[in-house]
């Protein structure tokens, strides 16, 4: 193994990325990503199923409940905060640059939530705004933290989908 | 005793509406969601909220140790459990039972290039989002289809996605 | 004499409507069993002469009877219930091989049944005893049941967190498997069964499964990661112990890719080669291979494992709509005929035309067809080797 920064191996990240640079079918792989949930049965609570993974998700009792879990909205906003942590730590990690201390706090503001609970036909129950604070702690130029920082936000898969217009297509089948 | 459809209790649940309808600082305590993140090195991270925490990591292929699911999937899962409670909550609502709801979401990011930084230009995010129901529940074909097309323009991770929220974002270095 | 080149089939017929109806009606408690049974001899009635006006010498029951070819083993064995892939994807340890396999037949987890190990095991009716004898009853040409092998059962049933509290190792589970399809095997004898056929499709899963990284649910503890030889050591073990010493009967073993759907790029791939050594120490007489899908590779397999075994020659792949000319059939025939004398050759589709009830991979039309394409063949190269 060689050098480790960040917790990662900078050889083998380095040589990810070369994968990138010329392997199709690599690039076509980490471009699509797959989800299954399903609705435990009963109320607000549903099984998220990702490759081995899986996790619940739920609603909190002010919304009726059983707050078994983050909620949906919730769950938007880690994913957030976990795309910008990951890229930080990539794009610090190829610079060379070792981080001590990492968090990102996010507070996300819902147009009108009333749409969502059928109550209101004004606005949409959307975010309208989110905020992302950065902390970290780390050995070197400030200017570069800054610079890795806005790099990161540029380039975050989660950050673009949130800031730009995705085209979500569904499609329902009766299961008898 | 109070009615349940859909392992929901139909009056506490129109109380709770009601009370929201009638009080603006509990829409307006509903509307503001917060999270915080913690690195545990490598691509790991903890998210915290209220009395909940999840980990969120990387694959074994993209340099992590996969030990949770990825950002994007969380992304994706997120967008179908808010579909699915929008769903829920509005079928219950309307009084039809629904017997078994199941979503497979599949997503396409538009260049993951980008996100790596070898190009320049370009979407890392989303470019589209195919979401494929399946519902069992004696109800009509056509009502299930209009229910769930209402569930999934109400619901707020769907409305996020598709409008594109306002990202502020800032840094403090120790 | 018995006739060279018997034509026979793998087992399923393609359902009529009115029985799938009956058959989910059945699932729902709307009817009772015997209603169901009712219903369900009709459709065998139908699958029977289906298969005697196209020639075959070997008949089944068409599985009419079964929800497929498997899991209907729940209603007969105590301790096995059917389990949706909704109700034990938290206990299964390759989530992700499930959640391919969902994507590839474009279906929820709440829609796929297979019977899981929930108790101890207790045979509480003969398996496929009813099959056999109404079967008999209403056809003079001799028969054929298939059954599910000792190992397709234990790998499919037995789920860690749910079935190692009864059984802690899935060693253990598939003993009590093996006893009672010997018993049943001996019951099938003795009630005029020609041939008993065990079905044992995971085999190649355990070969191809992990680098595909398709793996069906017929494969619920997916356990696939250990040693494939050991693996396979254990299934050719319990398989032998199930039929060793029992005469008076064909057995033969059934391995195929998968007959899930229509979809070819749905299915495993690989040749017989690495499961020669293993298939040539089974204690069976007959091996009932796929050849017609490309999928299965050459007959030259056998080059470097002679056999004095049976072949059950798979001639016509049943997932296709296009009827096989005779002429191919024959040609094929031929080139088996570099390993296989012909008293030795039997033929066959691939597989089932309705392996699972509610997505048969023909019609009854084009499954006719194709059994009298095999008919004609075989007359000609009766002729021609007698």
């Amino acid at each position: 193994m060689g050098k480790v920064i960040n917790g990662l191996d900078v050889e083998s990240l380095k040589s990810l990325i070369e994968e990138a640079k010329k392997n199709q079918e690599f690039v076509q792989k980490i471009n699509k990503w797959y989800a299954r949930v399903r609705w435990a049965g009963s109320g607000f609570t549903f099984n998220s199923y990702v490759r081995n993974h899986s996790f619940t998700i739920s609603e909190p009792s002010e919304l009726g409940g059983p707050d078994k879990g983050p909620n949906a909205v919730e769950y938007v906003i880690s994913a957030l905060g976990a795309c910008y942590s990951t890229g930080f730590i990539l794009n610090a990690t190829k610079r060379g640059i070792s981080i001590k201390n990492l968090e990102v706090a996010i507070e996300g503001e819902i147009d009108n939530i009333l749409v969502f609970l059928g109550l209101s036909n004004e606005g949409h129950p959307g975010y309208r705004k989110i905020i992302a604070k950065a902390y970290v702690e780390a050995d070197c130029d400030e200017k570069l933290v800054k610079e890795i920082w806005e790099e990161t936000v540029r380039t975050s898969p989660v950050g673009n989908t949130l800031a730009r217009n995705v085209e979500i297509v569904p499609q329902i089948s009766l299961i008898k | 005793m109070s009615q349940k459809i859909n392992g929901v209790d139909l009056n506490g649940l129109n109380q709770i509406l009601n009370e929201i309808s009638k009080e603006k600082d509990k829409a307006k305590e509903l509307s503001l969601w917060r999270v915080r993140l913690r690195w545990l090195g490598g691509f790991k991270t903890r998210a915290y909220m209220r009395r909940h925490s999840i980990d969120i990591d990387e694959p074994a292929d993209l340099a992590g140790i996969d030990t949770a699911q990825n950002a994007v999937e969380t992304l994706l899962a997120s967008l179908g459990a808010c579909i699915a409670t929008t769903f829920i909550l509005f079928a219950t609502s309307k009084g039809i039972k629904i017997e078994n709801l199941e979503l497979a979401i599949e997503g396409q990011l538009d260049n993951v290039l980008v996100f790596l930084g070898l190009e320049k230009e370009g979407n890392p995010g989303f470019k589209s989002i195919e979401i494929l129901a399946y519902i069992r529940t004696e109800a009509e074909q056509k009502v299930i289809e209009d229910l769930f097309i209402e569930a999934m323009k109400s619901s707020p991770v769907f409305n996020t996605l598709t409008r594109g929220a306002q990202i502020n974002h800032k840094i403090k270095i120790f | 004499m018995d006739k060279i080149f018997p034509v026979t089939v793998v087992g399923s017929w393609p359902r009529p409507k009115w029985l799938l109806d009956a058959l989910r009606r059945k699932r729902e408690g709307k009817i009772s069993d015997e209603e169901f049974q009712a219903i369900a001899d009709e459709a065998v009635l139908i699958a029977i002469k289906y298969q005697e006006d196209a020639g075959v010498d070997i008949i089944s029951d068409g599985e009419q009877r079964r929800d497929n070819f498997y899991s209907f083993v729940a209603d007969k064995i105590e301790g096995v219930e059917l389990k949706t892939v909704a109700e034990f994807i938290d206990f299964a340890e390759d989530k992700a091989a499930f959640e391919e396999l969902l994507r590839k037949l474009d279906v929820p987890a709440f829609s796929i049944r297979t019977p899981i190990v929930t108790n101890f095991i207790k045979k509480k009716t003969p398996i496929a005893l009813n099959e056999a004898k109404f079967l008999k009853e209403h056809t003079n040409k001799k028969i054929k049941v298939a059954l599910p092998g000792p190992y397709l059962l234990t790998r499919s049933s037995w789920i860690k967190g749910i079935s190692d509290k009864y059984y802690k190792r899935k060693e253990d589970l598939a003993e009590e498997f093996s006893k009672i399809l010997r018993e049943e095997i001996k019951l099938l004898r003795d009630n005029g069964v020609d041939f008993v056929q065990l079905d044992e499709p995971v085999l190649m899963e355990v070969l191809y499964g992990p680098e595909l990284s398709v793996q069906t649910f017929m494969c619920a503890a997916l356990t696939a990661k250990e040693n494939p030889r050991d693996e396979l050591r254990f299934a050719l073990d319990i398989l032998n112990k199930t039929v060793e010493g029992i005469s008076g009967v064909r057995l033969g073993v059934h391995i195929c890719r998968g007959n899930w759907s229509k979809s070819e790029d749905a299915q495993l791939k690989g040749d017989y080669y690495p499961l020669l050594p293993f298939l040539l120490d089974m204690k069976v007489n007959q091996y009932v291979l796929e050849f017609a899908t490309k999928r299965a590779g050459s007959i030259d397999v056998f080059k470097d494992y002679p056999t004095e075994k049976e072949i059950g020659l798979g001639v016509v792949n049943p997932k296709t709509d296009e009827v096989e000319k005779p002429e191919d059939i024959i040609n094929f025939v031929e080139k088996a005929l570099n390993y296989f004398k012909p008293e030795r050759i039997f033929l066959n589709p691939d597989c089932g035309f309705g392996t699972f009830a509610e997505s048969p991979v023909n019609t009854p039309k084009v499954s006719f067809l194709k059994l009298k394409s095999i008919s004609k063949a075989a007359s000609i190269l009766r002729e021609k080797y007698h």
